[in-house]
């Protein structure tokens, strides 16, 4: 069976290699641009995309165990961030949006304990801030999310999904609050924590949070959890698919959100394969 | 093709479903089953598929000369079996087209062959997808994933043409068709017929049956088939209602 738990860079891509604690401004030259970070020995970093940027930031290699972010859209930027964790990590983020600034992140933990907090501050009006994660649990690996979404500035939207798959003795935890400021009117602000448990040796923990001060906004969270789904394996099945095929179909089905916003074939192909090597 | 020998059935929460059924299809026949709500058409359909959520408690299922009972639902698919549902799941973030090409080469992969040609494939798909006039914008799209119902079941009749099987049961796939849909569901299924396969259509409505002629007509009720008759018994029903029929199994 395929063991492969990396992820093989594509050639064409703009690559910063990040030696040391840094700060770093990103511009965009020409067309969208992609950038990957390969932050060998460093241990924080302050990236800032320009007013009007629009830039792919990809992370997939091994960085330091513990490495900080803040990160910084000026007006009308937007970075799309993608970020695969496979090993051992604690990470903070913390995030500044100017106005009319666009954050959207997918983070797909298939491997690894992880320690994720995120600070998350829209300090502007016309914001838009989305976060999909997924989660793929496996021995006795433990994944924390922590996130605290502020809205400081109306006329914002805001969009979590994080998607867990928990199997053998894996603990997954989801500790999610938007906080709208008093001021922060008409914002649309969205949350949610889906998870499916293979094994009931494994544990999950979701504790998805509002807090609002604001009073016409329009708020909603929650959280599920549940076996992969009968009557669809059924299907799948009576259409000769496999048992052990139907079951990764859903899976990948389940994680369909933050695998769809990554774009790029080349990493997205690389993801499913891996996410398929470790079906059992 | 299909023998079913006194086949009852219990759902896994403990409730018998099926209470002595008794079936034997042909080659080349058409079955219909009709009968009230609640009567276990659906269940016996699951039953003949495999699905885990019954239990069958007695009597035999044989499907092309073999017992089927110790069969994986997939292993039935791949020996022709082909169950069309009442309600198709929706599995987002999965193509159609993607969809199929994994059904047909795990079949392939059963038969010890390789995956087929791409080009085929391909081939094959739209040549299938005209049949149903499913548009083939719909092969790109997640599957069944805000389908209206009609075009739900127009994707499972692609999905039947596309796999070949031996015995299609269709179960309720007339339910929540206009009379257009009714009519290109209904093409499908007779442009697939052969000598060598058969269909058991199940249905409510003896409209489904203008299109698709029946060779039989079974009534099933309260887990048994009560009647059986050839394709006056649905224009009777049609006419009469199940009343008349079901008054002495109350
Ligand atoms: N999974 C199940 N668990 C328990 N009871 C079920 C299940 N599925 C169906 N039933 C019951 O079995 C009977 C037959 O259902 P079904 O086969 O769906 O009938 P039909 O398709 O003829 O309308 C009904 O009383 C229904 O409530
Ligand atoms: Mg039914």
């Amino acid at each position: 069976m395929n063991r492969k738990r990396y992820i093989t860079l594509s050639e064409d891509i703009t690559t910063i290699k990040v030696e040391h604690d840094s700060r770093t401004t990103l511009r965009n030259t020409g067309e969208k641009e992609s950038y990957l970070l390969l932050c060998s020995g460093s241990h924080s970093l302050e990236l800032t995309i320009e007013k009007g940027a629009d830039v792919t930031l990809i992370e997939a290699s091994d960085s330091t165990p513990e490495f900080r972010y803040e990160i910084h859209l000026e007006s009308g930027a937007s970075l799309r961030h993608i970020r695969i964790d496979l090993t051992d990590k604690k990470t903070s983020y913390t995030l500044h949006q100017e106005r009319d600034s666009r954050y959207e992140l997918s983070l797909i933990s298939l491997c690894g304990s992880q320690e994720n907090s995120f600070a998350m501050h829209s300090d502007g009006e016309g914001t838009d801030t989305r976060m999909c994660g997924f989660t793929y649990g496996q021995t006795s690996y433990e994944v924390r999310n922590t996130i605290r979404l502020y809205h400081h500035k109306p006329h914002a939207t805001s969009y979590q999904a994080f998607k867990y798959v928990a199997d053998d003795a894996s603990r997954l935890s989801f500790d999610g609050k938007i906080i709208v400021d008093p001021h922060a009117q008409k914002i649309e602000a969205y949350q949610k924590n889906n998870n499916i448990l293979l094994n009931e040796k494994a544990h999950i923990e979701s504790d998805p949070q509002l807090e609002i001060y604001a009073d016409d906004v329009r708020c909603s969270h929650g959280s599920t959890i549940g076996q992969l789904d009968a009557d669809a394996l059924f299907y799948m099945q009576s259409r000769g698919i496999n048992y052990m095929t139907a079951c990764g179909i859903l899976i990948r089905s389940f994680a369909d959100e933050p695998l769809s916003m990554i774009k790029e074939e080349w990493l997205r192909e690389q993801i499913e394969d891996i996410i398929a090597s470790m079906l059992k | 093709m299909l023998e079913i020998k006194e086949l009852t059935a219990r759902s896994d929460d403990g409730n018998d479903i099926l209470k002595g059924i008794n079936l034997t299809v042909h080659p080349g026949e058409v079955h219909a089953i009709m009968g009230p709500n609640g009567s276990g058409k659906s269940t016996l359909s699951s039953v003949i598929a495999g699905n885990p959520k019954f239990i069958k408690t007695g009597g035999s299922l044989r499907f092309m000369g073999e017992e089927i009972d110790e069969l994986s639902p997939e292993e039935r698919a791949h020996k022709g079996i082909f169950l069309s549902f009442q309600y198709p799941v929706e599995i987002p973030g999965v193509t159609v087209n993607n969809f199929i090409k994994t059904a047909i080469n795990e079949k392939r992969h059963s038969q010890g062959l390789e995956d087929m040609p791409a080009g085929e494939l391909l081939r094959m798909i739209k040549e299938k997808a005209a049949l149903v006039e499913l548009d083939p914008r719909f092969l790109s799209r997640s599957l069944n994933e805000g389908f209206s119902g009609g075009e739900k079941k127009r994707a499972e009749i692609f999905q039947m043409a596309a796999l070949s099987p031996r015995l299609a049961i269709l179960d309720e796939t007339d339910s929540g068709l206009d009379i257009d849909a009714l009519r290109i569901v209904a093409n499908g299924v007779n442009k697939l017929k052969s000598p060598e396969n058969a269909t058991i259509v199940i249905t409510h409505y003896q409209r489904l049956l203008d299109y698709i002629v029946p060779d039989y007509v079974h009534v099933l009720y309260k887990g048994r088939i009560i009647k059986t008759g050839g394709r006056e018994l649905a224009l009777e029903l049609e006419e009469k209602g199940y009343d008349w029929l079901i008054k002495d199994y109350q």
